[in-house]
């Protein structure tokens, strides 16, 4: 089974493409604490990622979704800083201690910032809409399916009109 | 969405140059706060759909990396060029 760290923006966008049940049943998903600790606060809040992220604490809970503490918190902490939130930081060690080869981040900045520290150790930075795509790779999920996936998950984040959409266009053509 | 009350933390330097503008001004602090807030999440979002309209013409190939750093610096550029290679792998390759 593939493995993959995600973040706190990526778990919320694949709960918000629907298909969280499945990504979890066939990629093995982990998060550090500092994500959970962020999903919780945003589970607090009455919207459409608030009810994500209750969606989401339950995976957690059940241990559909592998939550992992740290061993080495300074490390973290050291990396944390204007473009680098505590979970992105905890993610990038996690994926480092636990040898998983992708960690799954939306929030641009942040992948930017860490990708330089992720290469020398083998680690790629990729998007929340990569857990759908693996999906439809594996066959777990038909193209037709997957594709209305990735276009509810760009609908419910808000992302129209950007990058994501015309991606999405173009893989659509290419599949 | 009814109005609120936000807490705001400034370092002393900072408090002070608030002070001092509202007093120039004639306005409250809070009154300066809300208006430099508001102004500044203004500007940002018209910032964020330029770049997002940039960044579709970059990745459409419309238009150049140096066509790019023209419009949005070298930076922001080379961010945008970022995530548009991280999502190109994210659906070609899956994780």
């Amino acid at each position: 089974m593939k493995k993959a760290v995600a973040d706190t923006s990526a778990l919320i966008s694949i709960a918000l493409s629907g298909k969280l049940p499945e990504v979890v049943e066939n990629i093995g998903l982990f998060a550090p604490k500092a994500v959970k600790l962020e999903i919780a606060e945003m589970a607090g809040y009455d919207d459409i990622e608030g009810g994500a992220a209750k969606n989401i604490l339950n995976f957690i809970k059940n241990k559909k979704i592998s939550l992992i503490e740290i061993k080495n918190e300074k490390n973290a902490r050291d990396l944390t800083g204007k473009s680098i939130d505590q979970g992105e930081a905890e993610c990038f060690e996690l994926a480092a201690e636990e040898k998983i080869g992708t960690i799954l981040m939306d929030d641009v900045n942040a992948a930017y910032r860490i990708t330089g520290l992720a290469k020398p150790k083998n680690i790629s930075i990729k998007i929340s809409t990569a857990a759908i795509v693996e999906l439809i790779k594996q066959e777990k999920l038909a193209k037709k399916q997957g594709i209305f996936a990735l276009q509810k998950m760009v609908k419910n984040r808000q992302w129209e009109k950007g990058i994501l959409e015309f991606l999405i266009k173009k893989y659509v053509k290419e599949i | 969405m009814v109005a609120g009350v936000i807490t705001l933390r400034l370092e002393g330097k900072d408090k002070q140059k608030v002070w001092d503008l509202a007093k120039k001004k004639r306005e409250t602090k809070s009154n300066l706060m809300r208006k430099a807030l508001l102004s500044y999440i203004e500007k940002e979002t018209e910032l964020d759909e330029i770049k997002e309209i940039v960044a579709v013409k970059f990745v459409e190939g419309k238009i150049s990396f140096d066509e790019l750093v023209r419009i949005l610096g070298f930076d922001e550029a080379k961010k945008v060029a970022f995530f548009a290679d991280i999502a190109e792998k994210s659906f070609q390759e899956g994780i």
